[in-house]
């Protein structure tokens, strides 16, 4: 495909963003919207040629954490631009450019997949997963927005409950995948574990609306839960970045 | 006192702390796990109270998290049983303000946290009576499963690789091995296509010859260069062609059905309790 291994369509998609956002401080945000609409769809083509890295098509590369992850946000920003042209999609905007920098830096090789990674299993646990993060940060982004302007906003709520019913269901996607390769709904390994203290992470967030006197609690955790989950995630992105990987 | 106890397992606040406390000490496991892979990969394999017997006392300050992370499991289990309990004897005395819909609606979420523990306890039965067992094949060998089993013989092993002309060639795309029992049934197995023979799972695995003479000991430190990329194990160089070597991993899990039947029972059932305000809305 025309875009693979061609970092430049992740670049332009990134800088499409950065214009997108630009365009919002304008009286023009309709048109931003537009922008922001084309530059997922350049951020797309890059994903999907990324799948032909190896020459043949594997879609492992296309749902890479670091790379896809932008996308998403880029989608929740325009999902939330479409139910609310005036809302709060254009603060998300910053958020997938930031992610989308961060993946201009990280290695655009494929790590050869084993045959139990290439599996429709696999594909949905990747995609759930990135979602979630991406409402989780998203969802923090807000709440610590929240705290600084004290305005008891409770929008990030939304968020992060989706985030939960995403990354829930990666777990059981995860256990699918884990026990039709290995024999195990769980594994005590490194992965394994991290996803599942995120899960328990966010399970006692989404309960401490029903604790009395603890609403003050609630944005100051769901703010450190954004950092958790980079802090996770991005720890076994970096240790992955020194896999042997191949084309890009 | 029976009713304070009642009152502190029913407690959302402990609900808080526990799922906290859980979180944790998974990621202070996720630490360990990542720093010693070699060492606790065995676990995944392994009875937990056989595992820990061995690995205790010898190396208590790598696994002294697995105790406290059962321990916290259990007393969330109570917890969560405790509160659903409480909330379900406080919606039954209040059937007859609702309809038989409206009412199992507002039981749902209590119903659901009812299948945690059994989840909970799904693992628990892998963790403690799960046995699996590895053993290499070749063409034409006959293997015992189990004790209780037929033998059943390997009649070919088939590597299916990617084409030559791409980055991915020399590297395994898939592996059929067709297995016979002795009533003559043709059994087709692959990587992630487990076949149930009996009450076992039979699954493939492949190593290369660098693992295979590695055998866990459990006062000497293991080397922990390993991690969880297993491309090399796939990827069949010429000077390496004779290194790698086909595993059939056998699995008995009785927890795997408690497992899935709690699991799809939460999915259904939380499907039902956010579409059905909606489908009444709209009638």
């Amino acid at each position: 495909m025309f875009t693979t291994a061609n970092h430049i369509y992740l670049y332009l998609g990134i800088g499409i963003y950065a214009l997108a956002w630009g365009v919002t401080f304008t009286r023009f945000v309709r048109l931003g919207h537009v922008i922001l609409l084309a530059g997922i769809l350049l951020h797309g083509a890059y994903l999907l040629g990324r799948g032909w890295l190896g020459g043949v098509f594997i879609a492992n590369p296309v749902v890479e954490g670091p790379f896809f992850l932008p996308f998403c946000i880029s989608m929740i920003a325009l999902i939330t631009g479409y139910r609310d042209l005036s809302g709060k999609w254009k603060d998300i905007v910053p958020l997938a450019i930031v992610f989308g920098i961060i993946s201009v830096f990280y290695e655009k090789g494929m790590i050869p997949p084993t045959p139990k990674k290439i599996s429709v299993w696999a594909m949905v646990f990747f995609i759930s997963e990135s979602t979630a993060h991406a409402c989780f940060y998203v969802g923090s982004f807000f709440a610590v927005f929240s705290l600084v302007k004290n305005t008891g906003n409770v929008d990030y709520k939304t968020f992060i409950i989706w985030g939960f019913v995403a990354y829930t269901v990666s777990q059981v996607t995860g256990a699918v995948w884990s026990y039709m390769g290995w024999g195990n709904t769980f594994n005590w390994s490194p992965r394994h574990l991290s996803s599942a203290s995120i899960w328990m992470l966010y399970l006692a967030i989404l309960h401490m609306k029903f604790i009395p006197g603890w609403a003050k609690r609630e944005p100051v955790l769901t703010g450190f839960s954004g950092l958790y989950v980079f802090i996770v995630s991005f720890g076994h992105y970096v240790k992955e970045m020194n896999f042997p990987r191949i084309g890009g | 006192m029976v009713q304070k106890i009642w009152h502190f397992f029913g407690s959302i606040r402990l609900s808080f702390w526990l799922l906290i406390s859980g979180a944790a000490i998974l990621v202070t496991g996720s630490i360990y796990t990542n720093s010693h892979f070699s060492f606790f990969r065995t676990l995944s394999e392994t009875p937990v109270q056989e595992w820990l017997a061995a690995h205790l006392i010898a190396s208590p300050e790598l696994v002294w998290w697995i105790p406290v992370l059962f321990v916290i499991m259990g007393l969330l289990g109570v917890n969560i049983i405790v509160c659903a309990l409480q909330r379900m004897i406080q919606i039954l005395s209040q059937k007859e303000k609702y309809r038989s819909l409206q009412f199992f609606h507002k039981l749902t979420p209590s119903i659901i946290h009812f299948l945690f523990p059994v989840v909970l306890a799904g693992h628990l039965v892998t963790f403690t009576m799960g046995q699996w067992h590895r053993m290499p094949i070749k063409k034409g060998e006959s293997l015992i499963i189990s004790k209780n089993s037929s033998p059943i013989e390997v009649v070919s092993i088939k590597n299916h690789y990617y084409p030559s002309n791409t980055l991915m060639r020399d590297r395994i795309s898939q592996t059929r091995v067709e297995i016979k029992n002795t009533s003559g049934r043709l059994f087709t197995l692959q990587h992630l296509s487990p076949v149930l023979i009996g009450h076992h799972y039979l699954f493939l695995d492949m190593v290369k010859k660098r693992y295979q003479d590695k055998t866990p000991k459990p006062l000497m430190e293991v080397a922990d260069d390993e991690n969880c990329n297993k491309a090399k194990d796939y990827h069949t160089e010429q000077a390496q062609k004779n290194d790698q070597k086909l595993l059939l991993l056998t699995v008995k899990d009785p927890g795997l059905y408690p497992i899935c039947f709690g699991l799809s029972a939460i999915l259904l059932l939380m499907i039902w309790y956010f579409c059905y305000p909606n489908f009444k809305n709209k009638s």
